[in-house]
């Protein structure tokens, strides 16, 4: 069971990280968006160029997983010592 | 003296042609560099917007374009604010002191035209971090004649400059041979430019 709870928040980020696409780079805070417009604006077939915004946005990265395991650690060694500290209480 | 007063006046057209000198400071802010780095364990991409610079071009003879594409390194801009940080520092492109990454074209060679698009091997040099190396790169050019109207309202020609080609961050001193593994050495550069001729 103190194992069980313990390996949740490890099972939360990794999933949420997962979720977000896997990116082993870092934590990004800013998302940017391509688009093609027109050179002039209405006629496309005078060619485009690339446009490129950016905002500011959350996507996870590797740090997610590994935080997670820092808190799953955490908390089980949390349990483990409350246990052993609640068996023996002159520790 | 007024002939050579007329004479000297003529000399530039003389030795230019027609050429035409486009500025490539873009009012709309569309003018953008993107970059790409794939890395064994890191994929790191970007784009940079501070884009400056005048190419002299004459539609006639495209073959002797030449001029200048000029980038502040400081508006390099990627994901992550502290990977930025660290791009923008002294270890690796220390812009405060190489504000200017600059690509200065000598000429076209190879030139083929096709209606409005003119694709060539331009040959120029790229300077990055001080270091300038000699390169050539396919491009390709679509002359939009009295098109700046349209775009930017006011009259004048359009000049989009467009290419992709790879450089390698060993070659310009930029950490050579270290953190290949999430720093990929070579770093594939995409431009899609417009510049304007503004009739006077």
């Amino acid at each position: 069971m103190q194992l069980l709870i313990s390996v949740i928040p490890f099972l939360v980020t990794f999933a949420f990280w997962i979720y977000q696409g896997a990116r082993l780079s870092f934590w990004a805070t800013s998302i940017k968006t391509i688009e093609e417009i027109a050179v002039i604006e209405g006629m496309p077939e005078l060619g485009t160029q690339t446009k490129v915004t950016w905002h500011e946005g959350f996507i996870c990265g590797i740090e997610t997983p590994f935080l997670g395991i820092f808190f799953s650690l955490c908390i089980f060694l949390f349990l483990y010592f409350r246990k052993r500290s609640l068996k023996n209480p002159i520790l | 003296m007024k002939i050579l007063l007329l004479i000297s006046s003529f000399l530039p057209v003389l030795a230019f042609g027609s050429s035409k000198t486009f500025d490539f400071k873009d009012p709309k802010g569309v003018n953008t560099i993107i970059f790409q780095l794939d890395a064994l364990l890191e994929s790191i991409s970007g784009s940079a917007g501070g884009i400056s610079g005048n190419i002299s071009f004459d539609p006639e003879n495209p073959g002797l374009t030449k001029g200048s594409i000029i980038l502040d390194a400081s508006s390099l801009r990627v994901d992550n604010p502290v990977l930025q940080e660290h791009m923008h520092g002294e270890n690796w492109l220390n812009v405060s002191k190489y504000p200017n990454i600059e690509f200065s074209l000598s000429n076209l060679r190879e030139v083929k035209k096709e209606n409005r698009s003119i694709t060539a091997i331009a040959d120029g040099k790229m300077t990055i971090r001080n270091v300038t190396l000699k390169m050539s790169t396919p491009v390709e050019l679509t002359y939009l004649a009295g098109m700046l109207e349209k775009r930017n309202k006011t009259p004048g020609d359009l000049l989009v400059v467009r290419s992709k080609f790879t450089v390698s961050r060993e070659e310009f001193g930029i950490k050579p041979g270290e953190y290949l593994d999430k720093v990929a050495n070579d770093i594939a550069i995409s431009i899609n430019l417009a510049g304007a001729y503004p009739f006077k």
